[in-house]
């Protein structure tokens, strides 16, 4: 009897050090890997900058003053694009100021592709943002992602300058502020073939290009300058459509 | 669940009956009379996440009245919610933070706690996501829920109110809840006509009359404000313009069929909330009869139940007094919803 207890003891005691293998080299535990995503955030081939001319499809000189979206990272997938590896379903909000996200800690395993979306499936998009925990992507933010007269979060808001009139400067009036939203705008990105490994206590990092000019494809801001979604759907929609070319592996 | 509550709303009740046990500060804040519920009025269906208490409703009631919930910090909810006014405004559209002009009429606050969904086009489906709304929008208080959050964060009196009602610091959880928690306890029930029920001889002859055309055949009021709250809750195109630019519940839907439809407002209080109509664009009930009376403007989206009524001017005098005697003076004048 005295020796079922000594055993016992011995386990408990033991078994807890064996969970990071770091301290314990003789344990066969395996820590759990960090996956990172690290953007780099790019115009077409230049490096993203705030208050910096770059040209839209039709010519016309523009800069940006905000630039938000969010990351929606489903999981990741097997070769078949089927078989999921890890599912959380995790958000985040991104704008050009955001170099690394971590996605989170996961077992050793081959990482193959990676789901993503711009913007907030159609049931998160309804619940309550003020629910959210400071911080967390979906709380509430400042500058707001979230509508106040209806539910649902602006997937992307994007604002700036621009020279309509092509005289080389930014007038009072010449701006553009692109918001897009509503369950019918979320868009998944064809899945990304990361094909890396999560190691034992290591870190995975993904690097991933965020292209800004993919957001406004074939968008004339000369012209199509402003959508609120409700009040321009069609350019919302237009947006919406570029949104799977926004993310790619770099 | 509506015997739970009954049954939370009885121990609240005495739990409140004295003043007893309120704390400090809790002290200057009357209980809300909860024993001016109408008994006929169906229970009250509370969110898991927010059921009353004293403390939930004494912080909501600071929060409505308190004008740092605005960037410029010069509008608080009770700036476009009067009290007297059932908790409407007085102006077609309200003014907002740095004097800007809201987009629609502001809406009475009675009996909110049983509206199924807010706004006058339905677009938030309860009280505590709609908090956010008037904050955050540009045109009233022009603020953000976030930096809200941190700018009362540094009230120790806001703390303190906020750990003894939620059991947490302020935050946009507790700005949410307890504002819809104050709101939910704006009931208006004991108007003459409700006393008129138990006792005829309190409505005058020409009240009497103005109820019989409402609830008659000839007006068909009582088709869309209905019950108890006289209001069907439905989103309904009553021809009050000929050109909406405000689409109304369309605006959410995107539907063509929901163009210039508007939520069907209660009547209670109705004297006392003029200007009518989404945009405030009908001056008083004499002008809103006049519309009914000529069968609504023709809007092609107008709803079929709108049709020309046959009204003298005996008649509209009648209605109007019977739709004066809605109005609940002791709502109206009830001090626990005054800071």
């Amino acid at each position: 009897m005295k020796k079922a207890i000594l055993l016992g003891i011995l386990v408990v005691v033991l078994t807890p050090s064996c969970k990071k293998k770091k301290e314990n080299p003789s344990c066969e535990a395996v820590e759990d890997g960090t996956i990172k995503l690290n953007l780099h955030h790019m115009v077409g081939p230049a490096t993203f900058e705030f208050n910096t001319d770059f040209t839209d499809d039709y010519g016309n000189n523009y800069q940006f003053t905000r630039a938000d979206w969010y990351l929606r990272v489903p999981g990741f997938l097997q070769h078949d694009n089927v078989t999921p590896i890890v599912n959380t379903n995790s958000y985040f909000k991104i704008d050009p100021e955001v170099l690394e996200l971590t996605y989170g800690a996961i077992a050793p395993t081959a990482l193959h592709n990676m789901q993503w979306g711009v913007g907030v499936d159609s049931t998160t998009n309804h619940l309550d943002p003020n629910t959210y925990v400071t911080g967390s992507a979906l709380s509430n933010q400042s500058p707001s992602m979230h509508w106040g007269w209806s539910t649902g979060y602006i997937f992307c808001v994007l604002e700036g300058l621009v020279d309509i009139d092509g005289n080389g400067s930014y007038d009072p009036l010449e701006t553009f502020a692109l918001h897009v939203g509503m369950d019918g705008n979320y868009r998944d990105g064809a899945n990304l073939h990361v094909n890396t490994e999560v190691t034992d206590g290591g870190t995975t990092n993904i690097h991933l290009d965020v292209d800004y000019s993919s957001f406004i494809d074939s968008v004339d801001l000369s012209i199509e300058n402003s959508t609120h979604t409700m009040d321009n759907m069609p350019l919302a929609m237009k947006i919406a459509n570029n949104f799977n070319k926004v993310l790619n592996l770099h | 669940m509506n015997k739970l509550l009954l049954g939370f709303w009885s121990l609240f009740i005495l739990s409140c009956s004295d003043g007893k046990g309120l704390e400090t500060e809790l002290f200057v804040i009357n209980c809300f009379p909860l024993d001016s519920v109408p008994a006929n009025f169906p229970p009250i269906d509370y969110p898991e996440d927010n059921l009353p208490t004293k403390e939930r409703i004494a912080l909501g009631k600071k929060m409505f009245y308190d004008q740092t919930l605005s960037s410029d910090r010069t509008v608080s909810c009770a700036s476009c919610h009067i009290p007297t006014r059932s908790f409407s405004d007085t102006i077609n559209v309200s003014l907002g933070a740095h004097g800007r002009e809201g987009r629609r009429n502001a809406s009475p606050l009675h009996n909110v706690a049983y509206l199924p969904s807010i706004f006058k086009d339905g677009g938030i489906p309860n009280l505590e996501l709609q908090i956010k709304a008037p904050i955050e929008d540009h045109l009233e208080m022009n603020y953000n829920m976030h930096e809200l959050t941190l700018r009362i964060s540094n009230d120790t009196l806001y703390q303190k109110w906020s750990r003894l009602a939620y059991d947490r610091g302020v935050d946009a959880f507790v700005i949410t809840r307890a504002l819809a928690n104050f709101m939910r306890t704006l009931i208006s029930g004991n108007s003459n006509y409700d006393q008129g029920k138990l006792d005829s001889a309190i409505l005058s002859a020409g009240a009497k009359r103005g109820m019989n055309l409402f609830y008659g055949d000839q007006a068909k009021c009582y088709l869309c404000h209905e019950g108890f709250n006289f209001t069907n809750n439905e989103y309904m195109n009553n021809g009050s313009h000929i050109v909406y630019e405000d689409t109304g519940r369309a605006r959410i839907t995107l539907k063509t069929i929901d163009h210039g439809k508007f939520k069907v407002p209660s009547l209670r209080n109705v004297d006392l909330t003029s200007p009518y109509m989404h945009d405030g664009s009908y001056e008083d009930l004499w002008s809103v009869l006049d519309n009914y009376q000529k069968g609504g403007s023709g809007h092609w989206n107008q709803d079929s139940i709108i049709g020309k009524i046959t009204f003298s001017n005996q008649d509209k005098i009648d209605l109007v007094e019977f739709l004066q005697n809605l109005t609940d003076e002791k709502f109206l004048t009830n001090e626990s919803y005054v800071y």
